[in-house]
Parts: structure tokens; C-alpha cells; sequence
């Protein structure tokens, strides 16, 4: 009978905490809870709804260039590498700006924008997939969503983004043009915060290293930005480049990736961007 | 009784008990690697969607057991939930044109209303220009997955 009872105890005891260990697990898989904010279909959905309202005023500022056979192989290098990003429910969208401002923009729900400057400014594809991953990582990261705190103005029952967009009153509307308003400025004048930044950097070269690319195809197009004095083209929307440098240096030396075999994708860069 | 109820519970809650204890990988492919480093060698590369049982945590990396085999995975590359199908806005757009600007009686508008809606707002804006119509020219542009993984495996073979 005792011997029935101390068995049923320890049983349960052992459930006990392991049902705690499983729940501390479960939080810290999933990183900080507020992300979970953001999963839902309708949250998801949102997010493209709120990212095409602000990738239709970037391309108020800087139209797209047309060229169908060029955004294709951007499209190509792009989605070749998102696939690695850990975002399946995203489809990734992509386009050529028609400025010589060495750039590259995105919004949330996957809208990247590389600029015609930046485009001939790589030197292969290894280098445009870099530029192409870091925008692809403050999508996947959620950097601008978080950043301008996207919530709902009131104590809705849905969840936050969705409610925002589901609103039909006149507050809604306000607060959706104020968002896009300030993702706007973040993009054009204010820029990532620093740390999103370095983030971004890490996770494009690990999304090169992932999809067989050289690992130092990003690290390479901001070293000759910096060594060429051109920093002050991103300067003001990607601050810190020596300190990403810096950063990105001793990412590939902690990953073991300097000293990888180089596959630069050089040969049908040339082609296909129609150089000699 | 105490032994019926002693092998209930031991049934009905040790299964419970390691709920939670398994990831699902995201990416296309998740490599398993021998190290915490992505330059570490590979020892298995389990596709989108199979199981992994974690085993440890440590910073960005999981250390778990896939089909016998135990390695790092990256935490970028999984997730506690299986991975979603593609979330889209623009094909219940068409639909809606299709079948008329039919308003749900629900608390949420669908996101095809809500979309519009929004960029409504969006073109009401008078600081700042905005054109739809190069973004649609870039959604028309249509790349499956399985035509990036083979533009890829055919690039770098070059």
C-alpha cells in the first residue's frame, strides 16, 4: 500500500516537472514571446497588406525598371536564398530601382529592392545575393514590425497587426498611415537600428554559406563600398559600415567560413547582367 | 486501486510530459551539423517539414536527434510549429473583383477588403507619392521554388 503510494507520488512529481521543463522549452524555442504576436494567418496577411502600401511609396520615389529577363535572375538569386530563411509562408518579391544610389530596401511581407546603382556595383552573384540576403533577413526577422511596435490603438480581441488592418474607423486609418509614415522615415531617413543591422549581416552570410554561395559575398560589396569612399550613399539608411565590418569579420571566424571554397557565381553574373 | 491508478497515470501522462520537445524544420533544407558553427562538417541534411527531437540548447543552436544521428541545427532554420504553405493577399483580390466588393459580416474584413481598403488610405496620403502599378508589375513575376533550387544547383556547378 505505502509502496503503491510513494510509486503514484513520484510519478507525479516527475510529471510535474517535466511539464515545467517542456514549457521553458517551449518559450525559449520560440524566442520572445511577443514574436508569437505575429503568426497567425491574419497577422501574417497584414504584414503583406501593411509592407505593399509602403513598397508602393518607395516606388513613388524611385520607379522600377522594367526589364523583365533582369528581374527574373534577381528574382532567381533571391528566392534561391530566402529558401534557406526560414519564412515558408513568405513569398518573396523583387525589383530593380531606377537610381544610381548604391541601395537596397525591403518592406515587410517580402517586397526587396535592390537599386540599379547597387546592381552595378556588384561585382558577382555571390555579392548581389548578400545584398539581396540582408534585405531578406529584416524580413524575416521582422526588424521594421517591431521596431515601430505595429499594435493595435485599442484592447481588440484579435490579435495585434490583424486588428489594425481589420479596423474601418477613422482612428484605424490614422494609425495605419501614422505606421507607414514612420516605416517610411526608418527606410529613408532614420535607418535601422545599429544592432538589426548587424543581425541582418550575420543571417545574409549565413544564408549564402547555406545555399552553397561564397560565404563572403556581402562582407566583400561593403569592404569595397568602404575602401572606394562611398559609404555616404548607405550612410544615412544603413548606418555603422566599419563596425558591421568589424562584426562580419568575426562572424566567419567564429563560423569557421574564411578560407571556403569560392563559389562567386561570377561567370553567369556577367552573362546574365549583360557585361564583358 | 492505488496500482490502477499508479499505471493510469504513468500511461496517460509520461507521453505528455515530452510535448514540446520537438522542432520542424523550416528551410528547404536544415544541414545537421558536427559543431555549433556553419562551418562545421555535415552529417545529415533533413528536408523542410521532418521532425527534430531536441536534445540541448545553446545561443543560436539546437543540439538534436534525427533519424539516429545527433547534431547542431541552427535555430533560424526550425521552428516548434510544422512549416506554413505560402500566405498570399493577391489571389482573393482577383476573386474579389471577380465576385464583387461582398463585405463580411464578421469582425474582420477579409484581407483582400482590408487591402484595398488600406491602400485607399495609403494613395489618400499627401506627403508622399505612391505607385501601385510597378508593384503589381513585380508581383506578375512568378519563380517557383523548384526553379530556384535548380537555378541554383545549376549555377554553382559553373
Amino acid at each position: 500500500m505505502k509502496g503503491l503510494l510513494l510509486l503514484s507520488s513520484i510519478i507525479l512529481l516527475l510529471f510535474f516537472a517535466s511539464l515545467s521543463h517542456a514549457s521553458d522549452f517551449r518559450r525559449r524555442a520560440s524566442q520572445p514571446l511577443e514574436e508569437e504576436l505575429y503568426k497567425t494567418e491574419e497577422d501574417i496577411k497584414a504584414e503583406i497588406i501593411f509592407g505593399r502600401s509602403l513598397s508602393a511609396r518607395i516606388l513613388g520615389r524611385y520607379p522600377i525598371i522594367k526589364d523583365k529577363r533582369l528581374t527574373e535572375y534577381i528574382t532567381l538569386i533571391g528566392k534561391a536564398i530566402a529558401q534557406y530563411a526560414g519564412r515558408p509562408e513568405i513569398e518573396f518579391h523583387f525589383g530593380i530601382l531606377d537610381t544610381d544610389t548604391i541601395n537596397a530596401f525591403s518592406t515587410p511581407g517580402g517586397y526587396i529592392f535592390i537599386t540599379k546603382g547597387a546592381l552595378k556595383f556588384a561585382e558577382d552573384e555571390a555579392e548581389l545575393a548578400g545584398v539581396l540576403g540582408h534585405e531578406i533577413a529584416h524580413v524575416v526577422e521582422r526588424h521594421i514590425v517591431k521596431e515601430i511596435n505595429l499594435r493595435a490603438p485599442d484592447e481588440s480581441p484579435l490579435t495585434g497587426f490583424a486588428s489594425l488592418i481589420a479596423g474601418a474607423t477613422g482612428t484605424a486609418e490614422a494609425v495605419f498611415t501614422a505606421f507607414v509614415d514612420r516605416a517610411y522615415e526608418i527606410l529613408f531617413e532614420r535607418g535601422y537600428k545599429i544592432e538589426d543591422e548587424l543581425s541582418s549581416d550575420r543571417l545574409s552570410t549565413g544564408l549564402l554559406k547555406l545555399s552553397g554561395y561564397d560565404p563572403e559575398g556581402l562582407m566583400r560589396f561593403l569592404k569595397r563600398l568602404n575602401d572606394k569612399g562611398m559609404v555616404k550613399e548607405i550612410k544615412g539608411t544603413h548606418p555603422g559600415i566599419e563596425e558591421r565590418l568589424k562584426s562580419l569579420q568575426r562572424f566567419m571566424e567564429e563560423n569557421h567560413l574564411s578560407g571556403e571554397e569560392k563559389n562567386r557565381g561570377k561567370e553567369r553574373f556577367y552573362e546574365k547582367t549583360g557585361r564583358n | 486501486m492505488f496500482l490502477r491508478i499508479a499505471i493510469i497515470l504513468l500511461l496517460v501522462l509520461t507521453p505528455l510530459s515530452s510535448f514540446g520537445a520537438h522542432l520542424y524544420v523550416q528551410s528547404i533544407k536544415a544541414p545537421l551539423l558536427s559543431e555549433p558553427r556553419l562551418g562545421a562538417p555535415q552529417i545529415a541534411e533533413p528536408q523542410r517539414g521532418e521532425v527534430l527531437e531536441v536534445i540541448e540548447k545553446k545561443d543560436n543552436w539546437y543540439l538534436v536527434k534525427y533519424k539516429e544521428l545527433k547534431g547542431w541545427v541552427s535555430r533560424l532554420l526550425v521552428d516548434i510549429k510544422p512549416p506554413k504553405e505560402k500566405v498570399s493577399v493577391l489571389e482573393e483580390t482577383g476573386q474579389k473583383l471577380e465576385e464583387g466588393a461582398r463585405k463580411r459580416a464578421s469582425a474582420y474584413v477579409t484581407a483582400a477588403s482590408a487591402r484595398g481598403l488600406m491602400e485607399e488610405r495609403s494613395r489618400l496620403s499627401d506627403r508622399y507619392r505612391v505607385n501601385f502599378e510597378d508593384l503589381e508589375w513585380i508581383e506578375a513575376i512568378k519563380i517557383s521554388d523548384l526553379e530556384a533550387s535548380r537555378f541554383l544547383e545549376e549555377g554553382l556547378r559553373k
